[in-house]
């Protein structure tokens, strides 16, 4: 009798829960004048209090009961649009907004839009926009997206000038950089002081402090997503800029208008015409420049399926004198085929490709190495209604390492080649971002990856004395040595009121590939290793607790977070290895373990003739390997206790607009010497435990001025002036120790600085 | 081969950097001890030599440690009190270097015990010396004649080299091991009339280890990765090396 009424009742329920019919509103947010889709734009239902968000194509999807509505659509910087819908079928509706232009400072604040930091499931992220890029200055005017992400909280920079960073105590190669969903290998210009990243070309970038979504996954400290302009689909336009040291130039175009559209973005510096003024012979003859070029075109074949193909292409050269050369580069491509099966159900199809090499020329010989990339992505999201949300997918990646290739013009008998090692790495993963009610959201996951180590090749293994032992050889495609295994991913909103909220996460990450690397800086001399018999995957757990609240009707963004890091199977090299040309890489590696904590202090000014942001983070970030200091834990190299950034933007007018950027972070952790002894006849210095000593302590000014020109019909241009390091402040780069010249037996300390204070002025353009 | 010379010119190049002569305050650490012994299959004696680390910025010399007892001792059972010739020189009068056996060096100094191992491993000949002449200077190498000295190892992979130059009778002060891959080209340039003499030792995977840090820590002052302190094969955190070797040599006269 019981189960009986029990199933009527539950047969009621339904019945309850059906009368009232459910329609999907769907479709996607455009900015109305370039027609490019706008990334995380916000649908509001006034009457329900409910909405969503676009997704990275732009596009929406909200399922909510028949009836008549008032619905909001919003996305920062641009104004908002409202409209009446009577909704008793699923309807698509596709939005355009205006951009209110200038600056940030005209944007009606609502109330939806700006306390996304409280309201949404993200925590440990961090979104710049173009718009921000370009009014922070930089170091020769060059305005970079890396740099400027180096300025928030929990971003360390590598150093001086470095597009390099660090995040929450990882290194920089467990940092997954991604351009168009094509993983970007070494994301750096000129020996790091330009980053691959054209301004011009970047649309939205976003980056996860250690817990992206379950549809990431490979590296262990954070995630990059950058996502390239689509390219004007109403008309052609140009735009451009000339710089001191480069100078680039955009041309984009509709395909066919409203339906397709393309965009070239290409760079050239030209630092190496400067030293053609040079007197020094060898310096005059001394080519050093780099070039890029990225490209996107897009096509709507119909309303359910749209098509992208996009690609990078960088080549840096240096060339001295004959003597030694030095090229290197990144090339991606990424072809995506957005479908929609439903209203509901949205599938973009990815395939990749990615590549990295470099070859170094010292007199005849040539060192050559890679690492190449066949990447095939699926990735679902199904918009069950508005609370609840689901993604999943799979990623199957195809690697191929070319450690090393010497080959040698007068002397073939030293040419060499290191096998190549060849990967497969899978992962498939679900995701499940659910509000449970007003006040409560959650979003979890659960990755599954898997990373097997194939042949052809030989395998060795080694005694303790880095000899080897054993070689088993294998075929083409056999299996040597699989790993996998769950990576789940937690976070949960708590929202104490309208305007603060707290926040938690968990996420576990592996990283089956490593970068190898002797030098402490971004080098461009990078060796890949895959995990093998010998080199484990990489693991990272990570928590984080963070108190989001926003104050002023939203016009100040403040938040606090706390993380600990704990890292397994972290790599070091063997003091005193060779990395280069050896096929016996392996035995030079050792392993350990790491952690880092900190906490993370972020204020925000996102509206108003004053924008920008203050952040400070304390950290603690150590390693620890048997082989190294006696098996005790030491500081990393990056372990910055202190870390402060200020950014402050001021628009005067529409037209003039002032910025300023103040650093200061405490200095690396270095090994020094602390004292000398006698050998042979040498004298040698004896060192300190390793990372035991400071460099000093760094901090900086930079200032900058935007003036924009009065638009003549569709021509608008603007000057750019900046100046890096105003006090002239003499950081220490690197700090070596030398023989006095007129005491040789005496030792002194010597401090280089790179760059005192350095103006620059940089023309814009666009037509 | 040397990336690094690569780095250090693109960085000046690149840079518009500043120099300038910074005083550091380096705690001084308490004095170690270090430790120099090697042992060959020619003829003895053989030398160990015991002194200890000063005050970084200090110039002074290296005080010699005296009255320490120092043995050496062999797998075979051969054992042997070394007598200290002269202050922190001790020396052997007895023990011969065979290849193939392991030796033991202990050192008991100042109430401590250091304790070291090495094997001898089997002897390469030397073929033959060859010189050219160089005449620009590119990169590190100078203008002059330089040497290769040609030799014939099966086992690559295993084997270890290092070789003393002997320039007129003159120890280079420099350090030279085989990078494993080819003929041994000497970075030094030599003149008309120079007599030199190649001797090359084969030694262990440790020492190999220790000597290719000491290079690094005495030769790439301005490089950027991590400095260490070369991983000694001796025990209780002692300065040094102790290695068991196999030498042979040639002699070239430059003409």
């Amino acid at each position: 009798m019981r189960k009986k009424s029990i199933i009527v009742l539950l047969l009621l329920l339904c019945n309850i829960l059906n009368a009232q019919e459910k329609f999907t509103i769907s479709g996607h947010i455009k900015d109305a004048a370039t027609g490019e889709e706008l990334i995380g734009a916000t649908i509001f239902v006034k009457e329900l209090m409910t909405g969503g968000i676009t997704n990275v194509y732009g596009f929406y999807s909200v399922t909510i009961p028949a009836g008549e509505y008032t619905i909001e659509y919003s996305y920062i910087g641009y104004e908002t649009q409202k409209i009446e819908i009577y909704l008793n079928q699923s309807t698509k509706k596709n939005v355009e907004l205006l951009s209110t232009g200038i600056s940030l400072q005209e944007v009606v604040v609502t109330a939806e839009v700006a306390d996304k930091n409280v309201k949404s499931t993200e925590m440990s992220v961090v979104k710049i926009t173009p718009k921000e890029i370009k009014a922070v200055p930089v170091l020769f005017g060059e305005q970079d997206i890396l740099k400027t992400l180096q300025l928030m909280p929990g971003v360390k920079s590598a150093g001086e000038g470095s597009s390099g960073f660090y995040v929450r105590g990882g290194g920089s190669d467990q940092n997954l950089i991604l351009l168009d969903e094509a993983p970007v290998y070494n994301a750096s210009h000129l020996m790091g002081f330009f980053s691959v990243f054209n301004s011009d070309a970047i649309k939205d970038m976003k980056l996860y402090k250690g817990n992206a979504p379950a549809e990431f996954g490979g590296r262990l400290s954070s995630v990059l997503d950058v996502k390239m302009n689509e390219g004007n689909s109403k008309r052609f336009s140009t735009s451009g800029g000339i710089g001191l040291i480069s100078s680039r130039l955009t041309i984009e175009s509709p395909i066919v208008k409203n339906k397709g559209s393309f965009i070239i973005t290409g760079r050239r510096t030209y630092a190496d015409l400067l030293l053609k003024l040079s007197s020094d012979e060898s310096l005059k003859n001394t080519v050093l420049y780099f070039y890029d070029f990225n490209m996107k075109a897009n096509y709507r074949l119909n309303q359910n399926n749209r098509i992208f193909l996009s690609g990078y292409f960088g080549n840096d050269v240096l060339d001295m004198d004959g003597d030694m050369g030095f090229d290197w580069g990144n090339t991606t491509a990424t072809f995506r085929w957005n479908h929609l099966f439903s209203d509901k159900l949205f599938l973009n199809s990815t395939i990749i490709y990615s590549k990295y090499k470099y070859m170094i020329g010292i007199m005849d010989d040539n060192i050559y190495s890679s690492i190449q990339d066949y990447n095939l992505k699926e990735d679902f999201q199904y918009f069950l209604n508005t609370r609840n949300t689901l993604k999943f997918g799979f990623n199957s990646i195809y690697h191929t390492f070319s450690p090393g290739k010497l080959s040698s013009d007068v002397n073939p008998s030293k040419n060499k080649e290191i096998d190549n090692k060849y990967a497969l790495e899978n992962a498939a993963y679900i995701s499940h971002s659910f509000d449970i009610n007003p006040v409560l959201k959650i979003n979890y996951g659960l990755r599954y990856s898997m990373f097997s180590y194939i042949g052809a090749g030989n395998v060795y293994t080694y005694n303790d004395e880095g000899g080897i032992i054993d070689t088993t050889s294998y075929k083409s495609g056999e299996l040597i040595k699989n790993y996998g295994g769950f990576e789940p991913r937690f976070l949960v909103n708590y929202l104490l009121n309208e305007k603060s909220s707290v926040k938690f996460s968990y996420t576990r990450n592996r990283q089956y590939i490593h970068l190898i690397t002797n030098f402490t800086s971004s080098s461009n001399i990078d060796i890949w290793q895959p995990s093998t018999n010998i080199v484990e995957p990489e693991i990272a757990d990570q928590l984080a607790l963070g108190y989001f609240r926003n104050l002023k009707q939203n016009k100040f963004e403040t938040s606090v977070e706390i993380y600990y890091k704990n890292l397994q199977n972290q790599i070091d090299i063997k003091d005193g290895a060779e990395i280069i040309m050896n096929e016996k890489v392996e035995s030079e590696l050792v392993f350990g373990n790491g952690y880092s904590y900190g906490i993370e202090f972020f204020l925000r000014k996102k509206v108003g003739k004053l924008t920008g942001w203050l952040s400070y983070t304390w950290s603690k970030t150590e390693r620890q390997f048997d082989e190294i200091n006696n098996g005790d834990f030491f500081p990393a190299v990056y372990d910055r206790t202190h870390d402060v950034s200020i950014v402050g933007i001021y628009n005067f007018t529409k037209r003039l607009s002032v910025s300023a950027t103040w650093v200061y972070y405490t200095g690396n952790a270095v090994t020094y010497p602390v004292g000398r002894y006698e050998i042979g006849n040498q004298i040698v210095p004896v060192y300190s435990d390793r990372n035991s000593q400071r460099m000093p302590d760094y901090h900086r000014l930079d200032i900058g001025l935007t003036l924009k020109n009065k638009k003549k019909r569709k021509f608008e241009s603007s000057w750019n002036f900046s100046i890096y390091n105003v006090y002239a402040r003499q950081n220490a780069y690197t700090i070596s120790f030398r023989s006095k010249e007129n005491s040789p037996m005496e030792t002194e300390a010597v401090q280089m600085s790179l760059f005192s204070i350095v103006p620059s002025i940089t023309y814009n353009f666009k037509f | 081969m040397n990336t690094k010379y690569l780095i250090i010119a693109l960085m000046l190049i690149v840079l518009v950097s500043c120099e300038k002569v910074i005083d550091i305050d380096l705690s001084g650490i308490e004095p170690k001890i270090v430790i120099e012994g090697i042992i060959t299959d020619q003829q003895e004696p053989y030398i160990v030599k015991i002194s200890k680390t000063n005050d970084y910025f200090n110039s002074a010399n290296y005080p010699a440690v005296t009255d320490a007892m120092v043995t050496i001792s062999d797998n075979v059972g051969n054992h042997e009190i070394l007598t200290e010739i002269s202050d922190g020189i001790y020396q052997t009068s007895l023990i011969q270097g065979v290849s193939g056996r392991t030796y033991t060096l202990k050192v008991i100094a100042e109430g401590e015990e250091y304790i070291a191992t090495s094997t001898m491993q089997e002897a390469v000949e030397v073929d033959s010396i060859s010189y050219e002449y160089m005449s620009s200077n590119i990169g590190p190498i100078e203008q002059g004649y330089k040497l290769t000295c040609h030799y014939d190892i099966s086992d690559y992979a295993n084997t270890y080299c290092r070789f003393n130059i002997y320039c007129n009778s003159e120890l280079s002060s420099k350090y030279y091991i085989s990078p494993q891959i080819f003929d041994f080209g000497i970075e030094e340039a030599f003149a008309i009339d120079d007599s030199i003499r190649i001797e090359l030792l084969v030694i262990d995977k440790p020492v190999h280890t220790y000597l290719l840090m000491l290079i690094e820590l005495t030769e790439d002052k301005e490089m950027t990765g991590i400095p260490a302190n070369p991983t000694s094969n001796i025990s209780n955190n002692a300065l040094g090396y102790f290695s068991a070797c196999t030498s042979r040599s040639d002699s070239i006269v430059i003409q």
